[in-house]
C-alpha cells in the first residue's frame, strides 16, 4: 500500500500514450477496428486510472475497502471546471460507442432514463482516434501539472 | 465589434447600479416579466456576427462584458415556471429538450437559475445557438454524469477556447457547481466525413 500510494507516476498513462501514437501514426492501415476501439477503451481508461491515483493522493477518497475505487463523476467534475469539455465528452462518448456499440457507425444515447436524450452519431475511424489521442495529451498535461 | 459589445456592458452595468433595487421590486409583483426582456433588448441591439471569427472573438472579449451573474441576479428571483418559459422563448428548444430542463429543475443536479443563466448568457451574449441539452449518465451504473450542452455550429478549434472561456467565467463568478457539471458540446466538430 505504501509504495502504491506514494509516486502517482506509477499510473500516468503517457508512455503508453506516446506509443498508440506511434502506432496510429505508423501502422495506419495495419490495424483493424477491434484495435481501434481497444485504443479508445485504453485511452479513457489509462487517464481515468491517473487522475485516479493523483485524487487519491490529495487525500480524496472513493468507495472500496481502501477508498480508492473511484466513479466517473468526480472526474468529469474536475474535467469540466477547468474547461476541457472539448476532451471528456468526446472520449466518454467514444468509450461508450467503443465498449457497448457493436454496429459501425452507429448512434449513441448517453441516458437510459424515461427522458429520452441527444443521440450522437459515433463513427469508430482513425481520424477519430487521432483527435481522442490528441484530447487525451491535453487532458494528462493538465494533470501532470496542475493537478 | 466587442468594443461595441464593450460599451452596451459598461450602459448596462450603469443601469444595473441605478435600477437594481426598483427591478428587484418590480420582479417580485405582478410586473415580473418586465425584468429579463430589458436585458434582451439591450443585447439583442449588439451584432458581434458579422464577418464571425469566433476564434479571434473568445479570445479578445473584454473581461467586463455583461456577466452570466447578472443574468442570475435577475433570475434568481424568478419562479421555476418562469426561467422555463423563459428559456423555451429565448432557446427554441425543442419538446425533448424542454422537457430535459424540468427534470433538470426537479431532480436538481444543477440550480435551474444558474444553468438556465448560462444558456441565455451563451445565446445572448455570445451570441450561440444552443440546439439541445441533455443529462448525460454512465449506462453501467445509470448514474448522473452531467449536463451536455450542444451548441450549433462550432468547429473543434472553436470548442477548445469556447469551453476553456465559459468555465472560466463561470468559476471566476462563482458558479463552479455549473462549471463543473455542465459539458459544452460541439457536435459539428466530431462529425466525420460521413457524419
Amino acid at each position: 500500500m505504501q509504495e502504491s500510494t506514494s509516486n502517482p507516476e506509477r499510473l500516468n498513462p503517457r508512455q503508453l500514450l506516446e506509443y498508440l501514437k506511434q502506432i496510429v501514426a505508423n501502422r495506419r492501415n495495419a490495424l483493424n477496428e477491434v484495435f481501434i476501439r481497444r485504443i479508445i477503451s485504453a485511452i479513457f481508461f489509462g487517464i481515468f486510472n491517473y487522475w485516479a491515483l493523483k485524487s487519491y493522493i490529495k487525500g480524496k477518497r472513493g468507495d472500496g475497502p481502501y477508498g480508492d475505487s473511484f466513479r466517473f463523476p468526480s472526474f468529469f467534475e474536475d474535467l469540466l471546471s477547468a474547461g476541457f469539455d472539448y476532451a471528456i465528452y468526446p472520449l466518454f462518448l467514444y468509450r461508450v460507442g467503443a465498449d457497448h456499440y457493436v454496429l459501425n457507425p452507429t448512434e449513441v444515447e448517453l441516458q437510459s432514463r424515461p427522458w429520452k436524450g441527444v443521440r450522437d452519431y459515433v463513427e469508430i475511424s482513425y481520424d477519430i482516434l487521432e483527435k481522442l489521442l490528441e484530447s487525451a495529451f491535453d487532458i494528462l498535461d493538465y494533470l501532470e501539472k496542475h493537478y | 465589434m466587442w468594443a461595441i459589445v464593450y460599451s452596451y456592458a459598461n450602459n448596462i452595468e450603469t443601469e444595473q447600479t441605478r435600477m437594481a433595487s426598483s427591478f428587484a421590486q418590480r420582479m417580485l409583483t405582478e410586473q415580473v416579466e418586465l425584468g429579463f426582456p430589458i436585458i434582451g433588448r439591450y443585447v439583442y441591439t449588439v451584432d458581434i456576427t458579422v464577418n464571425r471569427d469566433a476564434v479571434k472573438e473568445i479570445e479578445s472579449i473584454p473581461e467586463n462584458i455583461l456577466s452570466i451573474h447578472y443574468i442570475y441576479d435577475m433570475l434568481r428571483v424568478f419562479r421555476r415556471e418562469k426561467v422555463l418559459f423563459l428559456l423555451s422563448k429565448h432557446l427554441y428548444l425543442n419538446e425533448e429538450s424542454m422537457s430535459i430542463l424540468e427534470r433538470i429543475g426537479e431532480l436538481e443536479f444543477v440550480d435551474l437559475r444558474k444553468f438556465a443563466s448560462l444558456l441565455l448568457w451563451l445565446v445572448n451574449v455570445l451570441r450561440y445557438k444552443v440546439t439541445d441539452v441533455s443529462l448525460v449518465e454512465d449506462l453501467e451504473t445509470e448514474e448522473l454524469q452531467f449536463v451536455s450542452v450542444h451548441i450549433d455550429n462550432c468547429g473543434w478549434n472553436e470548442w477548445k477556447r469556447l469551453s476553456k472561456f465559459v468555465k472560466k467565467r463561470l468559476v471566476e463568478e462563482g458558479f463552479s457547481d455549473i462549471a463543473s457539471r455542465v459539458a459544452l458540446v460541439c457536435k459539428k466538430a466530431l462529425q466525420t466525413q460521413k457524419g
